[in-house]
């Protein structure tokens, strides 16, 4: 199956054609992608400017990526 | 009505019509927004899981406010530069848009619960900066702010729906 093929494929799947035959399905997806890209932006800078040097440099960079409860999803760090 | 008056005019302002037609300007503006937004939101979620004794709980408090408020309130200033030039750009429809007034009151909202809590709260962080769990009031500014901050980002994606929903 070449990657055309593949495509075509899931762009006629069920469940595509279902969503995009409702209003909200797109939207909704949308805004968590949005709101995880949101989290992940923050997380990912906090622990990348500890690399750097530029901020947190009291706490060891292994300490900044987890948390001592284990860690909570995107916010741990 | 005397706002309405207000953006027609500022919409038919040549800035305003050159942004709007711009092919690559707004594109790069809006990418702007959408990445200080992430810098924002981001930091300022950090923060308020802090307030709430779910992540960080090893550090005070303070120092954790002190070290991201400065990236924090740097991508809220970016993010409100562009963001006002995405209203510049076509300003009617903005101010048309139930989803963008949804936002700005959202966002005056959550300006007011950060304004609050560094009034309050947060003159006495010296008696829970400690705390992996910080008192009960606390917690409740920095539930409000993620609940605030989670209508903020769902609105403004929703604004571009409007249209499409309601037009």
């Amino acid at each position: 199956m070449s990657v055309l093929e593949f495509c075509r494929w899931v762009q006629y799947s069920a469940p595509l054609v279902a969503m995009r035959a409702s209003p909200w399905v797109f939207p909704v997806i949308a805004t968590i992608h949005l709101m995880g890209l949101a989290l992940i932006g923050g997380a990912v800078l906090v622990v990348d400017l500890r690399l750097l040097g530029w901020g947190l440099q009291a706490s060891p960079w292994r300490r900044s990526r987890t948390t001592r409860s284990g860690g909570c999803g995107a916010g741990s760090w | 009505m005397v706002l309405f008056r207000f953006f027609e005019w500022l919409g038919n302002t040549p800035w305003s019509v050159a942004l709007h037609e711009s092919r690559y300007v707004f594109l790069f503006v809006l990418m702007l927004h959408v990445l200080t937004v992430s810098v924002f939101v981001g930091t300022a979620v950090m923060i308020d899981l802090r307030l709430l004794g779910r992540t960080m709980t090893h550090v005070p408090a303070s120092q954790v406010i002190a070290r991201l408020v400065p990236w924090s309130e740097a991508g809220f200033l970016v993010m409100v530069v562009t963001g006002s030039l995405l209203f510049y750009a076509s300003p009617l429809a903005r101010y048309e848009n139930v989803f963008f007034r949804l936002k700005m009151a959202a966002l005056v909202m959550a300006l007011l619960n950060a304004w609050l809590f560094r009034r309050t709260a947060y003159r006495r962080v010296a008696d829970w900066d400690l705390d992996p769990v910080p008192p009960r009031r606390v917690r409740v500014a920095g539930a409000l702010s993620l609940a605030l901050l989670a209508v903020i980002i769902t609105s403004g994606r929703m604004m571009a729906y409007s249209a499409y929903w309601f037009g």
